[in-house]
């Protein structure tokens, strides 16, 4: 069984550490190393070394960190603009917080290597409204960063200038899409930008604009530090590295966990998470966000915790949030909720999304609350497929991925509903 | 010049070559293909939110909106193919779901595209089964209503407020299928260009309180012809009745070198001068004091037996309202009665501003063909026509009737200032479409149409000759000025101009002198052409 | 005379928060914030102060603020209850926690309590899957909550007693 042996930890080698968060003891833990190894290097050699290592974005859609990088113009006579994307907020996934709130100085370090090497002199980390104790804990940070001069002017006696700026969301879903983040920052509400152009060439202001998420930067200082080649090293042929999975749910152990990429999922479950609550059967596990469709507990015995796997059935290792659902439990009820949360937060724009948000919303209700029909289901499908593949941003296919997953994967559920005209759980409210 | 580079592409098996840069979309418009949109307006930003216009590009896996998808060498794209309608389609069963279907009583219904798709693309019974959204319905917000329920959300009110009048009044709120366009606490506009939205609202989300409820759609017939409240000359589309020969609309008719797909408020609304009760009905004499009304024969008997009398003491005022052809058929035809002494009625303060003074098309000169005078002018060798000169002949007492020919409309200080100056015992005449109080001491006031009821070219501000269509019949008795010119040359009202007699006259005298060679009526663009420059005439 | 005017302090803020940005449109979303713990929601006179502030239209603003559920349109309880009802916080019991709600307080959703102590809203996932369900109380996250903690917790803010939301914020375990 492959599992990740504690002394090979990426991410979480040092969270147990008290008082991480504080700038003196992150530096006792070797921290800003790698950032002072990083301005010695030229730009494009750490580029180079990211592109090596293979590792690919966190924030669910997994495009190579070091291809987005290599797309910024360096000519453009516009000023570049480096985002972290810490609006953590897909249903399941929790991780981003983890570090955030443990390890800021890591993250910042992050950051500064990151803008260093695309040029980037005026950073943001724009982090959901909710977390308002992160985002506290990280302008701490940030302001011990300015003092102990690893931001600000001259970083580190270099030549390489870096403003960082913590800017909080105020509770939109769609401002973690990265353009959406974008327009949010801009002072917009959040609606995702057109491509053509892509931010890379246009993005805050027009600027060219580099957009990551907050596990991908935190991950850059130990490529770094250990080289491109050594980070290769883990994981899978297509899915390099370690990564952290959130797990939630029915678990004895809900948690943040690190993981090779290509590790076995149900002894993640097991191993991790402490397997199944009070020994209940497994019914169906989200392996990464609400909006990846669902595994069967047949399923989950095979799957591994990497792309190719996840892809080959038929759903996305996403964000890596799990959740674990028994067998005790509803799924038309939780099905309700992700339909719901859709709904709410579908931006408005496309007029798929935000029609076919509500409609689904409406037709999964319908059937939990004994109302449906089974032309109701038929309808479900069609209008999922229709939402797919022709909105602006991917929340339309986040929305109707995993209610047709369900729908297909578990009918029976759903047809019980539908005839007995009730739902067959129970209904609580 | 440098060419632009052209890049070649199939749509729909068609070749075709189109400047690189070029849209998808742009590509198929001007090849005459259609593709169905809410969102897409050619002088708007691209939106890309109503997801209609979607095509099929080979070797692309997903469909991709035209509107906002570069074409490049070799592109192959499909409009037709059953993926794009079968996405089509569904998209607008989506935009429908929530849509009240309340055609009956909507007066964009005939108009509509939302309706025109549906029955292109869509024609399947709804499978909504669910209470639709509620948003508000039948808002007052100045000239226009809102109704957001029937709103797609295109964003094009939003853009245009945002992009053309900078005015900001419009946002979307909320998000999700609760987003509802409206204004800030629901304030009524603050733009003057407020018809546009509704012209450009695909759907009966907003309408225009001067147009709703009036007359459907279908028993319209739509005449181009061109705005003359102002400089501009904005390209217009009217709209007439045909039973009732009566006009009901007017909309901008899309010129990119004059006023995009726009217009203004005053152009759009203020026709209503035509049907006031103000207008000039026939011939009126002042009498002690008292208004007669008399027949055009005693009008022309009298100011003929004036022209007759002593030619050199007449003086003709020619409003810069009047047509190009107006003008030369005036100026020929009574100097072959004697007359020498010609002039405009314009305002001199502000005639020749290139610019609109809001930025985007209003012009202070509000008479529409003040370039066509000056461009006569020079050619039929009138010299003397500023306010300067004329102030001149009246004050060495040589002139003895003054006849002030085309005023259309609500007239406005520039006439006033010059009725001022004409001393007391001289006679006048107004020839005007409407009383006004400026008028008091004409002692001839005789109808003029209105420039719905002529044809005939003005030049705009710009220096674009554009072309002016007679849309009614003349109301009540009024003549315009190629029916004056005639009357006094024969001396009596038996007049019977040949069809087409402005058409005419512009081919003949009118076209080489503006253009630099002869044009024919029907070959002059509909979108205007350019003065020739000075010198090639 | 309209007194809607930054406190002197909330305008050095005013000025170093726009200081942080390319451009002042930028930094909306801290000035709503700003403005919003000084008057506790954004009434209109708040969005057009703050447009005013800004040189934004004040259509601009106020359909911004429309959008993000942080931003509150209309005043909120004292306390602003933030129910999770998302996945994994429906799995271990936020219906519960909602029928506590209106046990304890006779709230549902989207109400707040007579004596304008208590707001009620049901949120989406607020990232706290793993120690669910969550209640956000105001700014602060209380996790592992269950009927019975919900309840004392409700109890003790009635009789204004704010100690507990200290007690029971629990550091996240990893």
């Amino acid at each position: 069984m492959k599992r990740l042996d504690p002394s090979r930890r990426i991410l979480l080698a040092d969270m147990e550490t008290k008082g991480l968060a504080d700038c003196k003891v992150f530096e006792s833990r070797g921290g800003y190393q790698a950032l002072k190894k990083a301005l010695s290097m030229p730009p494009k050699d750490i580029i180079e070394t990211v592109k090596k290592s293979g590792l690919r974005g966190r924030g669910g859609a997994g495009f190579p960190t070091g291809n987005k990088w290599g797309f910024v113009p360096q000519n453009s006579g516009k000023p570049i603009f480096l985002l972290c994307n810490a609006d953590e907020s897909e249903p399941g996934t929790f991780k981003d917080r983890l570090l955030m709130e443990k390890n800021p100085h890591r993250l910042i370090e992050g950051i500064a290597i990151s803008s260093f090497a695309v040029n980037s002199h005026k950073a943001y980390i724009y982090i959901r409204g909710e977390y308002a104790k992160a985002a506290s804990i990280l302008e701490r940070a940030v302001e011990q960063a300015y003092s102990a001069g690893y931001l600000g002017k001259r970083i580190l006696g270099s030549s390489f200038d870096l403003e960082l700026v913590v800017h909080r969301g105020a509770g939109a879903y769609i401002c973690g899409e990265e353009t959406g983040l974008i327009s949010s920052l801009e002072g917009k509400k959040g609606q995702p930008k057109l491509k053509p152009p892509f931010p890379a060439v246009s993005g805050f202001l027009g600027c060219p604009t580099v957009v990551n998420n907050v596990e991908t930067l935190f991950t850059v200082p130990w490529i770094v530090e250990h080289g491109g080649e050594k980070y290769a090293a883990y994981g899978t042929e297509q899915s390099k590295g370690t990564k952290l999975f959130s797990i939630s749910g029915w678990v004895n152990k809900p948690g943040v966990y690190e993981e090779e990429l290509g590790a076995s999922l149900k002894d993640f479950i097991e191993y991790y998470a402490g397997g199944m609550k009070g020994g209940a059967k497994l019914k169906a596990v989200i392996p990464g966000g609400s909006s990846t469709p669902p595994l069967t507990a047949e399923e989950v015995e095979k799957a591994t915790l990497d792309m190719e796997s996840m892809a080959k059935l038929g759903t996305f290792l996403g964000s890596g949030g799990i959740i674990v659902i028994p067998d005790q439990l509803c799924l038309v009820k939780l099905v309700e909720r992700i339909a719901e949360f859709y709904w709410d937060e579908s931006c408005g724009q496309c007029t798929p999304c935000r029609e076919g948000t509500g409609w689904l919303y409406k037709m999964v209700a319908s059937i939990e609350h004994g109302n449906g029909k089974e032309v109701t289901l038929e309808d479900i499908k069609k209008t999922g497929r229709n939402m797919m593949g022709v909105t602006i941003c991917p929340l339309s296919d986040a929305a109707a991925m995993p209610i047709l997953g369900f729908v297909q994967k578990f009918p029976d559920e759903f047809l019980e509903h539908i005839r007995a005209k009730r739902c067959p759980y129970g209904e609580t409210h | 010049m440098e060419s632009v580079k052209q890049v070649e592409l199939t749509i729909n098996d068609r070749k075709m070559k189109v400047a690189a840069g070029t849209t998808v979309f742009q590509a198929a418009d001007k090849a005459g293909i259609f593709i169905p949109h809410f969102c897409y307006h050619p002088d708007l930003t691209i939106a890309g939110c109503c997801r209609m216009c979607l095509v099929e590009i080979k070797g692309m896996p997903k469909l991709a909106i035209s509107c906002n998808t570069p074409v490049s060498e070799g592109m192959v794209v499909q409009t037709e193919s059953p993926k794009v309608k079968d996405a089509v389609k569904a998209v607008l069963e989506l935009q429908l779901i929530n849509h009240p279907l309340d055609c009956p009583i909507c007066d964009k219904a005939g108009e509509c595209r939302l309706q025109d798709n549906y029955a292109r693309y869509d024609l399947q019974a709804s499978r909504m089964q669910y209470e639709k959204g509620h948003k508000p319905k039948v808002m007052d917000l100045g000239p226009l209503v809102l109704d957001a329920e029937r709103c797609v959300l295109c964003a094009r009110c939003v853009r245009f407020t945002a992009e053309v009048t900078k005015t900001n009044e419009l946002a979307i709120y909320n998000r999700g299928d609760r987003s509802t366009v409206g204004t800030y606490n629901n304030q009524p506009f603050t733009n003057h260009y407020t018809g546009n939205l509704a012209d450009m609202c695909p759907v009966g989300g907003l309408t225009a309180k001067d147009f709703r409820f009036q007359m459907r759609v279908w028993f319209l017939q739509k005449v181009q012809s061109v705005c003359t409240l102002c400089a501009r000359g904005c390209n217009t589309l009217v709209s007439v009745n045909q039973s009732r020969m009566q006009l009901y609309r007017i909309e901008p008719r899309r010129n990119p070198s004059v006023n995009k797909s726009w217009m203004c408020d005053t152009g759009r609304w203020d026709y209503h001068y035509v049907y006031d009760n103000s207008r000039i009905k026939t011939p009126v004499r002042h009498e002690d004091g008292r208004l007669v009304e008399k027949p055009w024969l005693e009008w022309l008997t009298e100011t003929k037996e004036g022209v007759n009398r002593d030619p050199k003491g007449v003086l003709i005022a020619i409003s810069t309202q009047a047509t190009n052809e107006e003008i030369v058929d005036c100026v020929q035809g009574l100097r072959a009665l004697g007359v020498e002494n010609f002039c405009w009625i314009v305002d001199e303060a502000v005639v020749g501003e290139t610019q609109p003074y809001d930025g985007v098309l209003r012009h202070r000169d509000l008479t529409a063909n003040a370039s066509g005078f000056l461009k006569l002018a020079l050619g039929l060798q009138i010299e003397r026509y500023h306010y300067a000169d004329v102030k001149k002949l009246f004050e060495q007492g040589r002139l003895k009737q003054v006849l002030i020919l085309g005023l259309e409309g609500k007239v406005g200080a520039w006439v006033s200032s010059f009725m001022a100056a004409i001393p007391r015992d001289v006679e006048v005449t107004v020839h005007a479409t409407n009383v006004s109080p400026y008028f008091e001491s004409a002692r001839w006031w005789i109808p003029n149409v209105s420039s719905f009821e002529k044809s005939g070219t003005v030049v705009n501000a710009l220096g674009r000759v554009q072309k002016l269509q007679a849309v009614i019949p003349p109301q009540h008795t009024a003549r315009n000025i190629h029916e004056i010119v005639l009357g006094l040359a024969q001396g009596h009202d038996r007049i019977s101009l040949p069809k087409a007699h402005a058409e005419n006259l512009f081919e003949a005298h009118v076209s080489a002198r503006l253009l630099g060679r002869p044009v024919n009526w029907r070959e002059l663009d509909p979108l205007g052409e350019n003065l020739a420059s000075e010198g090639v005439a | 005379m309209s007194s809607t005017e930054f406190t002197a302090d909330r305008k050095e803020r005013f000025k170093t928060i726009v200081a942080k940005y390319e451009q002042p449109s930028c930094a909306l979303l801290p000035v709503l914030y700003l403005a919003q713990e000084q008057w506790g929601y954004l009434s209109s006179s708040v969005l057009e102060y703050v447009a005013g502030l800004l040189g934004l239209p004040v259509a601009h603003v106020a359909s911004t603020a429309s959008f993000y559920v942080m931003l509150k349109k209309k005043p909120t309880g004292k306390y602003w209850l933030q129910l999770c009802n998302n996945v994994s916080c429906t799995m271990l019991g936020s219906e519960e926690l909602l029928a506590v709600c209106k046990e304890e307080l006779g709230l549902e959703p989207n109400q707040t309590t007579g004596d304008g102590l208590f707001t009620l809203s049901c949120v989406q996932c607020l990232g706290s899957c793993g120690t669910a369900p969550v209640v956000q109380i105001n700014d602060d996250y209380v996790e592992n909550l269950n009927p019975s903690l919900f309840r004392k917790l409700l109890q003790r803010l009635k009789v204004g007693d704010e100690s507990v939301i200290g007690e029971m914020t629990k550091e996240m375990h990893s």
